[in-house]
Parts: C-alpha cells; sequence; structure tokens
C-alpha cells in the first residue's frame, strides 16, 4: 500500500471514530441544550410546571398538546431525592430520563393509582434498603429529569391536574 | 508553518469523513430502523435504555424525551397514504377506528416539529375530544382554508401550516405489551388526500 493510500485509511478511521464520537454525544448535548436555562430559573432539584402546550412553545420538539407536565430537573450526586405528589384520576405517568435522554423508569397508573404517591431516586450504584414508604428509582447518572405527564382529555379537569402539577414536591433528602 | 498547514488539512479531511459518515448514518438510520405501517412510521424502542446509539441520538434530536415500551407508542406520517408529502396548501381527512389502549391522540406540527399557529387553539384531538360515527370510527379533517372549515365546524379538524410541509403524531398510550409485537400489522388510521388549492 503506499503512502497515499495509507495517509487516507487512518484519516478515514479516525473519522469514522469522531462519528461515533458525535452520535454518541448528541443526546447528552442535547439535554445540555434543552436544560441550558434550567440553573437559572432555580430548577435543580425542585418541581417545575408547565402550561398546556401551544404553537408558542419551542422549549421540546413535538410536544404533547394533550398532557399537562410537570416535573423536576435533578441532581443526586450527593444525597437521594424524594418526590411526592398526589395522582389524578385521569391518565399519568413519572418517568425518568438520565443524563443520555434514557428513560429507564416509569411509574404509572399500574404500580399505584389512588392519593399520595411518594419515590426516593438514588443516585447510580445506590442499594438502598432502607425505604419503606415509597417507591426506589435509582438513576444511572447523577444528573437528568423526572417528567411528570397528566392527560387533559376534554380539558374538563384541567383545574385539579393543574393544581396537582403545582403541588408536585422535589426536595433532597437531607434538605 | 508547512507542517502546520499540512495538520490543519488532515483535521479538516477527519471533520469532513465524520460529517460524511453522520450524514449518511442518518439517511441509513431512515431508511432502517422505522417500522412501516402505511403511511406511518414508528421507531419499536424510543425511550427503552438498552436501545442502540443510533436510536438514542435520533430520539434526542426528533423527540428528546420519549417514553419507552409498552408506555407509549409514537407513530408519525410525513405522507399521506399514497406516500406524498404532507402539505399545507392541500385538505386531507384521516379515517380510523377507535384504538384499543388508555387513550390516544392526533397531533400535527409544522415543518420545525413544532405545534402549528391557530387562533382556534386545536392542535390535537384526542379519544376524549374527537367525536366518533354510529359504527365506532371517526374522520379527522386537516386544512388551512378557512372557508373548508366553516363548512365542516361542527365536525372534527386540525389546522394544518398554509404552504408548507406538516408532518402528524398519533400517540397511543398504554396498548398493552402484545401490541408492540405487531407494529407492522395494527390497523391505524389512513390519511387521504381531499384536494390541493392550486388544482
Amino acid at each position: 500500500m503506499n503512502s497515499f493510500l495509507k495517509k487516507l485509511s487512518l484519516l478515514a478511521i479516525i473519522g469514522f471514530l469522531l462519528h461515533l464520537i458525535i452520535i454518541y454525544y448528541t443526546p447528552t448535548l442535547m439535554m445540555k441544550y434543552v436544560g441550558r436555562n434550567w440553573e437559572e430559573q432555580n430548577m435543580i432539584n425542585n418541581s417545575f410546571a408547565r402550561d398546556l402546550p401551544t404553537s408558542d412553545f419551542t422549549e421540546v420538539i413535538r410536544p404533547s398538546a394533550d398532557i399537562l407536565y410537570g416535573g423536576c430537573v435533578y441532581d443526586v450526586t450527593y444525597f437521594p431525592l424524594v418526590i411526592e405528589t398526589e395522582v389524578p384520576e385521569t391518565y399519568w405517568s413519572i418517568s425518568f430520563f438520565s443524563e443520555n435522554t434514557d428513560n429507564f423508569s416509569t411509574i404509572n397508573e399500574n404500580s399505584h393509582n389512588f392519593g399520595k404517591l411518594k419515590m426516593y431516586l438514588f443516585g447510580p450504584g445506590s442499594t438502598p434498603t432502607k425505604v419503606t414508604d415509597g417507591f426506589v428509582v435509582v438513576s444511572p447518572s447523577n444528573k437528568g429529569l423526572m417528567l411528570m405527564r397528566q392527560f387533559v382529555g376534554n380539558g374538563s379537569n384541567v383545574k385539579k391536574l393543574n393544581e396537582i402539577q403545582n403541588n408536585l414536591n422535589c426536595k433532597l433528602q437531607d434538605s | 508553518m508547512i507542517l502546520l498547514r499540512r495538520y490543519l488539512l488532515y483535521l479538516i479531511a477527519v471533520i469532513l469523513i465524520a460529517v460524511a459518515f453522520t450524514y449518511a448514518s442518518a439517511k441509513l438510520y431512515e431508511e432502517f430502523a422505522f417500522i412501516k405501517n402505511d403511511n406511518w412510521q414508528i421507531l419499536p424502542s424510543p425511550g427503552d435504555k438498552d436501545r442502540d446509539m443510533y436510536t438514542r441520538a435520533s430520539v434526542a434530536m426528533r423527540g428528546t424525551f420519549a417514553l419507552s415500551k409498552p408506555e407509549a407508542a409514537y407513530f408519525h406520517a410525513f405522507n399521506d397514504i399514497e406516500d406524498v408529502k404532507l402539505m399545507g396548501n392541500c385538505t386531507y381527512n384521516i379515517i380510523g377506528d377507535d384504538i384499543e389502549s388508555r387513550w390516544w391522540s392526533i397531533t400535527v406540527y409544522n415543518e420545525d416539529g413544532y405545534l402549528v399557529e391557530n387562533d382556534e387553539k386545536i392542535y390535537a384531538l384526542n379519544s376524549e375530544t374527537v367525536d366518533f360515527n354510529f359504527e365506532g370510527g371517526f374522520e379527522i379533517f386537516l386544512t388551512s382554508e378557512d372557508n373548508f372549515i366553516s363548512e365542516i365546524s361542527e365536525k372534527n379538524w386540525i389546522r394544518v401550516p398554509n404552504d408548507e410541509h406538516f408532518s402528524v403524531a398519533l400517540r397511543i398510550y398504554l396498548p398493552g405489551e402484545e401490541y408492540f409485537s405487531k407494529l407492522k400489522r395494527v390497523d391505524l388510521p389512513k390519511i387521504e388526500k381531499l384536494s390541493c388549492k392550486d388544482e
């Protein structure tokens, strides 16, 4: 093989490796892009609530217009996060997304269908054993996002859903 | 200086090769990763934690926080039943039967993937807001024509962006675990073109 072909092959291999790195880190970069204002909006380990999406909503692509979103951005590097909420009579789910946007856990009406719900979110590698009053979720990354989805249906229950959304509570266990 | 220029050329070449691989993989991914069912396409495991890195990257770019199965199935249509791109200057109908699930919805997005601006604030119809016919099915009109909307105002309709391509999302929540093993064969609504402004 002459030196030109050798160089070309080497460049192609390095280019391919760079491509793999781009693909691998795209979700994490998207998460950082979506969350670029989370810190200054004081959303880390605090709950947030969104109005029903309209055409002005550009925070995420393809939002669902039938879902009232709430949730909290988490950082469980030092302490677990305690999440408490009431659950509505309509469809709801609480889903957890790691730093690379994987939906690693979802709790919905099939696992808890009435009243108050309490969850403990731990960081990677944790093996919690002492929790008896709620669901335990272990995140594969220290940082991520929890999203609560409530189906608004025909809109007749929006007031109640808003109330639930506004009462969603996320706080670090030690704070 | 010559050496520096040479390494700069190598760097540019590597970046161009990486961009070419990424572009080609995005094109190939669209061709092979999606399950196609008539005019709808779906990624079988958009939010799953064991998805491959190409799916993860694709979903991050398209929807960011997709749920894993069996929580929800997300179908998208960019074309009508004749495989022609959905266009805002045409009027379409979506005809289908009720879908067995906890709930479902049909939403229209503009070319950029955002909800379509409209005075009526109707962005989607769901299993609770759609009017079903006597047979238990439904017909939804997609149009940007004000006159047409006045004519069919009592029926199901969603406004689409004028003179712009658009897409339709069909979200199905809790359809049951086995639904995901037959995504290619499940009955889905059909999107048919009725007319276009310039025809």
